[in-house]
């Protein structure tokens, strides 16, 4: 048996999602733009998925787009209030933000971006984060938690401030939602969430664009999603994204992910476990063992059945050093020694307990070896 | 856990069929790839010939097919330390490099080898050709030459310590080229029909090396220089002494009524030094970094067959092996453009007996250069 502990990557599709998955394929396969019997099954299975996402979201039925991914949905927002941002050549993001964010607004011709760091424990100051913003500024952006520390952000204060200045605000909540409750974030005038993040299928994501925000669409065709995104929509994969959204989030994940830590640091005493000291999702620890390379660590417990992660990886699949974890202040080496474990709704002790035994076996083989790096 | 062997893996026919091989004998495996000349390549990315994502894919689809996991390791660094800095320091001093010889010794069987005991396998088998074999007497590991004298890859192993083999394994050294690729083919591998790799592998198609070294912040030996003959006299003008190597004979920018030849290279005065065919012929080598395999030190000289480049079919010397390192190499006949930098490797039929890297030329009773 496998122990999968990578959930911030993907999670396993949830009973729920996939039941109604199966359900949706056989009854709603219309196209929900067509007027007969089978375009209305369509239309009211997606009607009902995008009722419950809103409330899922904290925000109207009317104001949830349907996208492919979240990748696409930042890439909606960013590039569409771009398009609508006149003489405002300004973009103020979070330095550690997700690359779908970093990578987008840095694509903008003309476009001049901020990058507001973070302190040492990852969390992107508030007071700087407000201070970068001004009449330049086309869209800001900053995500609700982190992906790779699990540092919660400033990211509802953020959306106050730029509702107040009328600079459109886009929280990336992909890591926080179904682990948090996104009712803090309804400022925000965007907000991008996942489905494969929180038990859903992979393939579907959702912007919400709240009444009011000018946003051209990055998408052109037909006027579908009150046409802020054309393209004829899935109501079996948007079905099972509000099904796996409805499921209560699990209450233990904190304590399990505590208890990991607090084990890790008595086998591993010099263990950096990073961002600390700030609040965090529950599910995510993220820490590095000195002497051991984080790229060899999740090798190494790969093969002996167990899923965890570094940071990102390039175009080849070799790892990279974090670039959050280098934000947070620490040196290349650090970076790459950087391992995250995200926990998820069906992981138990066991999981925990088995990751730990053999951890501290790999953790002690590694760093006997020359071949880790620092 | 299971006793585990980690396969190197380039994509290629090769390191797939040998990890094939392994595989369905039960070895349990994890496959790498090294990933060696990519991110400093800039945004528009340039491949090594060795390590293109396509490579990369080739290699997983193997792993995949066979039911073992695949990793690309991100080695640029290693690589940059260990194989680019000295080749670029072998031509900054006047000696043409063989990069393939280092590759193996300190990454293949040094860095990744590292890397994957760390993980916990048990050694690292690739797909060269060459059979080791334990000696039963002293305990050591024996390297002889491929079965398949054509494909014999044991001159560009020569440099392994006894330690390093003791932990590699090469399935493919028993077997014939025709047989290992009626073997990819039966194994339905989506490498069987590759061409096979040849040159500089992390020198990407359309580029020089000297742009590889560049990228990789290391200075591309160069600097105008002069081409002399053997009294001095200037013949004509270069534009870097790694333009050449000993024995060249083409683009020396010299007209000359008898054909000219380089027979040495001075990297410090930057001269490039050329005379008439017979200056090329020396009469024996010294080389550096002695290396033994079937014994530590011999006792006395030693009789074998000196290889002194991989596609040299050798020549019978004598070897002396001076006790500091180096040793000198006696020829039986005279021989043509012995070059600083290449590795002299030595033979007593099929089994090697070691080597060394070549620092000078012998000629009468000293050395020239």
């Amino acid at each position: 048996m496998r122990v999968y502990l990578d959930h911030n990557a993907t999670s396993p599709l949830a009973p729920a999602a996939r039941r109604a998955l199966d359900e949706a394929w056989s009854s709603a396969w219309g196209n929900p733009s067509s007027l007969h019997a089978e375009g209305r099954l369509a239309r009211a299975a997606l009607d009902q998925a995008r009722t419950a996402l809103a409330s899922f979201a904290s925000c109207s039925p009317t104001e949830v787009v349907f996208t492919s991914g979240a990748t696409e949905s930042i890439n909606a927002a960013i590039r569409g209030a771009w398009a609508r941002a006149g003489s405002r050549r300004r973009i103020v993001v979070g330095a550690i933000e997700h690359s779908a964010v970093l990578e987008t607004a840095r694509a903008l011709a003309g476009c001049t971006v901020t990058e507001v760091p973070c302190d040492t424990n990852g969390v992107v100051d508030p007071a700087r984060f407000l201070d970068a913003l001004g009449d330049d500024v086309a869209v800001a952006a900053l995500q609700a938690a982190n992906s790779e520390t699990g540092a919660l952000q400033p990211a509802a204060a953020a959306a106050s401030a730029c509702r107040a200045q009328g600079i459109p605000f886009l929280c990336d909540a992909v890591q926080a939602a179904g682990r948090l409750p996104l009712e803090a974030y309804r400022e925000a005038s965007m907000l991008a969430v996942s489905s494969h993040k929180l038990g859903g299928p992979a393939g579907i994501g959702l912007l919400v664009v709240r009444e009011g925000t000018e946003l051209s669409p990055a998408i052109t065709g037909g006027p579908q999603e009150r046409r802020r995104r054309a393209g004829t929509e899935s109501p079996a994969l948007a079905a099972a994204f509000a099904a796996a959204a409805l499921e209560p989030p699990p209450s233990n994940l904190a304590s399990l992910r505590d208890g990991f830590e607090s084990a890790l640091r008595a086998i591993v005493p010099d263990v950096r476990i990073h961002a600390e000291g700030a609040p965090r999702l529950p599910n995510t620890s993220n820490f590095a063992i000195p002497g051991a390379d984080g790229e060899l660590v999740v090798i190494a417990l790969d093969l002996e059945g167990i899923s965890v992660s570094t940071g990102s990886a390039c175009a080849s699949g070799a790892v990279e050093p974090s670039h959050v974890i280098r934000a947070m202040g620490y040196d290349e080496s650090e970076a790459r020694r950087a391992v995250r474990v995200s926990l998820g709704a069906a992981t138990t002790d066991a999981d925990v307990e088995r990751l730990l035994e053999v951890l501290a076996r790999v953790a002690a083989r590694l760093r006997a070896s020359r071949a880790a790096r620092g | 856990m299971a006793t585990r062997w980690a396969a190197a893996m380039s994509g290629g026919v090769d390191s797939s069929v040998a990890a094939a091989l392994l595989a369905r004998e039960g070895t349990l495996l994890a496959g790498f790839s090294m990933q060696l000349v990519d991110r400093l390549a800039g945004v528009e990315a340039r491949y090594g010939k060795c390590c293109s994502p396509d490579d990369f894919r080739d290699a997983r689809a193997v792993a995949d097919r066979l039911g073992f996991p695949h990793y690309v390791l991100d080695m640029e660094d290693d690589f940059r330390r260990l194989v680019l800095a000295p080749f670029a320091a072998d031509y900054a001093s006047g000696r043409t490099p063989s990069p393939c010889v280092r590759c193996n010794t300190f990454m293949k069987f040094g860095a990744l080898a590292e890397r994957a005991r760390a993980v916990g396998a048990d050694g690292v088998a690739t797909g060269h050709y060459a059979v080791l074999e334990r000696d039963r007497a002293t305990g050591r590991t024996l390297l002889r030459r491929a079965r398949d004298g054509a494909k014999d890859q044991s001159y560009f192993l020569f440099d392994l310590s006894q330690e390093q083999l003791a932990s590699v394994r090469f399935p493919l050294g028993g077997l014939a080229k025709d047989e290992v690729r009626a073997l990819a083919r039966e194994l339905g591998l989506a490498t069987a029909a590759k061409p096979e790799s040849m040159d500089l592998c992390f020198v990407a198609e359309g580029e020089s090396y000297r742009e590889v070294l560049g990228r990789h912040a290391l200075v591309p030996p160069s600097g105008e220089g002069e081409v002399v003959d053997g009294e001095g006299r200037v013949l004509a003008r270069h534009d870097g002494v790694d333009r050449f190597t000993v024995g060249q004979r083409r683009g020396l920018g010299v007209a000359s009524p008898e054909r000219l030849y380089v027979i040495g290279i001075d990297a410090p005065s930057r001269r490039v030094v050329v005379g008439p065919e017979p200056a090329l012929l020396a009469e024996g080598c010294v080389v550096e970094r002695v290396r033994w395999i079937p014994f530590d030190r011999p006792a006395g000289t030693v009789r074998a067959l000196a290889r002194l480049r991989s596609t040299h079919d050798g020549v019978s010397a004598t070897v002396r092996d001076l006790g500091d390192g180096t040793a000198e190499v006696r020829f039986d006949e005279p021989q043509r453009a012995v070059t600083p930098g290449q590795a002299a490797v030595f033979y007593d039929g099929d089994l090697v007996l070691g080597g060394g890297w070549i620092a000078s030329g012998l000629r009468g009773a000293g050395a020239w250069r």
